[in-house]
């Protein structure tokens, strides 16, 4: 079967086809929009609008999308499509896109939520995941922990109360006058520099729950900014990057610990036998490299799972497998059906 | 004009709280100050008061987070005078376009709305005469923050 899967969330226009045989998932072609150089062929504009933006990248993506998948629309099965949450604008482009391209090809429209896509982006490395699974999703607008029972049915378990890491990331590196986007520059920095070095808040890591705050930490680090003389060294600021990003990890990593802990203690089977790691902030080195090390030193048991690198972001490739899922459960619509997909801003897992 | 210091986030809540009591829906409150200034805190001693007072719809408490990466999060509240709670954030904002794209005007022309703008100086030329500014300043100590009404 082919799946031809639209995201446009927030900043991203990204299509994506994706080829399903027995299980076994192939990813014809995939097309991010800030990506690629698409952007100088049909006019080079990249408005502040990204709705606006999206509207006129999306038809162009499409189209290229199918012409580098080598398919026809025609061999096209079924259309999926973000439907939230996410900014309302940016979410209607593909949402509305995607219905008219379903109703017109006469094929089933598969709505997907964009969380439930972060997690699922694993099965494009690696497709035997055992359930239940522990996710931690983990971007710029979002912090949770899910419990999943099978590809299809979560349960959010714990998430932020204010900021989302990847939020504080961006703000922290504003503090510092890093520029935007905060996560990358301030993992790069914070390499072989000291994560000791500066004093800083783990905030909610010793509350007996599985929720964050990030919010309390970006003020720590403004008021250790401003304490600091100006002019601060390059030395000093490679080891303010990584003692931060370090309280981040650390309140992330015990949270995760705390929810395969409790998890664990129950029945036999709620155990979690996986965890899958998804969303932007999943892209910071040491993030992946201490999860991952410290779920296996605590319970080898569990397979750890962790999205590639290029599919950490916002993209389609994972919005179509999460597609793949609903359509074994038959979850999608077809015929007039079609037209009552609205997108949901607030849509929740 | 009225000024006051906060020591704590829980007194930035409450004073909030304060305000709350003697808002009507349609106004909008423009909040104006640095990061970590309180201004979150200050929107969520907003809804606390209003989860009080009749609660959400949704019958829980209204966790206020973030919407600096959506721009806009919009809370619905039981409540006589407001029903809608509307958390704006012009931080990632260029320019006041983005915000009329998402319909923030539709969102101030409600009148059972209480619309909450954090860094409001952005978008200065859309609000009105009558909106409520509030500034947000760092005080003496890591906790104590000033914050003013004009």
């Amino acid at each position: 079967m082919n799946i031809l899967a639209i995201e446009t969330s927030c900043d991203e226009t990204s299509v994506a086809v994706l080829e399903v045989k027995r299980g076994v998932f192939n990813l014809r072609s995939h097309l991010i929009s800030s990506q690629e150089k698409i952007h100088a062929k049909y006019g080079g504009i990249v408005p502040e609008v990204a709705a606006r933006h999206q509207m006129e990248m999306i038809l162009p993506i499409i189209e290229e999308t199918i012409k580098k998948a080598k398919i026809k629309l025609k061999d096209i099965d079924y259309i999926a499509v973000t439907s939230g949450p996410g900014l309302i604008t940016s979410l209607t482009v593909g949402v509305e896109t995607a219905k008219t391209l379903a109703l017109t090809l006469n094929k089933p429209l598969v709505p997907i939520n964009h969380l439930a896509g972060h997690l699922l982006a694993n099965y494009l490395s690696n497709t035997s995941i055992n359930y239940p699974a522990l996710g931690l999703i983990v971007s710029g607008g979002h912090t949770m922990l899910v419990y999943i029972k099978n590809e299809i049915k979560y349960e959010v378990v714990g998430q932020t109360l204010d900021d989302a890491a990847g939020e504080a990331f961006d703000k922290v590196a504003k503090i510092l006058g890093l520029g935007y986007p905060g996560g990358p520059v301030i993992s790069k920095l914070a390499l072989l520099a000291d994560a000791q070095a500066f004093d800083l808040p783990r905030p909610m890591i010793s509350q007996n729950n599985l929720n964050f705050s990030f919010s309390g930490l970006k003020t720590a680090v403004l008021y250790l900014f401003k304490k600091l003389p100006k002019g601060l060294s390059i030395k000093k600021t490679k080891d303010l990057c990584a003692s931060f990003q370090q309280a981040v990890i650390d309140v992330l990593v015990s949270k995760t610990l705390r929810a395969i802990k409790s998890y664990s203690s129950s029945s036999a089977d709620k155990k979690p036998k996986s965890f899958l790691l998804g969303g932007g902030v999943a892209a910071n080195s040491e993030l992946r490299r201490q999860l991952q090390e410290k779920i296996h030193a605590k319970y080898p048991g569990i397979q750890t799972f962790i999205p590639e690198l290029k599919l950490t972001g916002d993209n389609a490739a994972m919005i179509a497998a999460a597609a793949y899922f609903q359509i074994k459960h038959k979850k999608y619509l077809l015929g007039n059906k079609i037209k009552t997909l609205r997108a949901d801003p607030n849509l929740s897992l | 004009m009225k000024k006051y210091i906060s020591n704590s986030p829980v007194q930035t809540k409450n004073l909030a709280k304060k305000i709350a009591k003697s808002i009507k829906g349609g106004k909008v409150l423009a909040l104006v100050g640095e990061l970590g200034s309180g201004k979150t805190q200050f929107t969520k001693g907003l809804a606390e008061y209003y989860s009080a007072k009749g609660g959400s719809a949704s019958g829980g408490k209204i966790n206020i987070t973030s919407p600096t990466f959506v721009l806009l999060k919009p809370y619905k509240i039981e409540n006589k005078k407001i029903s809608r709670l509307v958390h704006v954030d012009c931080y990632r904002l260029d320019n006041a376009e983005e915000l009329l794209a998402i319909g923030l005007d539709e969102f101030i022309e409600n009148k059972n709305n209480l619309v909450v703008i954090e860094w409001a100086e952005k978008i200065k030329e859309l609000l009105s005469q009558d909106t409520i500014w509030i500034d947000f300043k760092l005080g003496k100590t890591e906790q104590q923050r000033i914050i003013q009404i004009n």
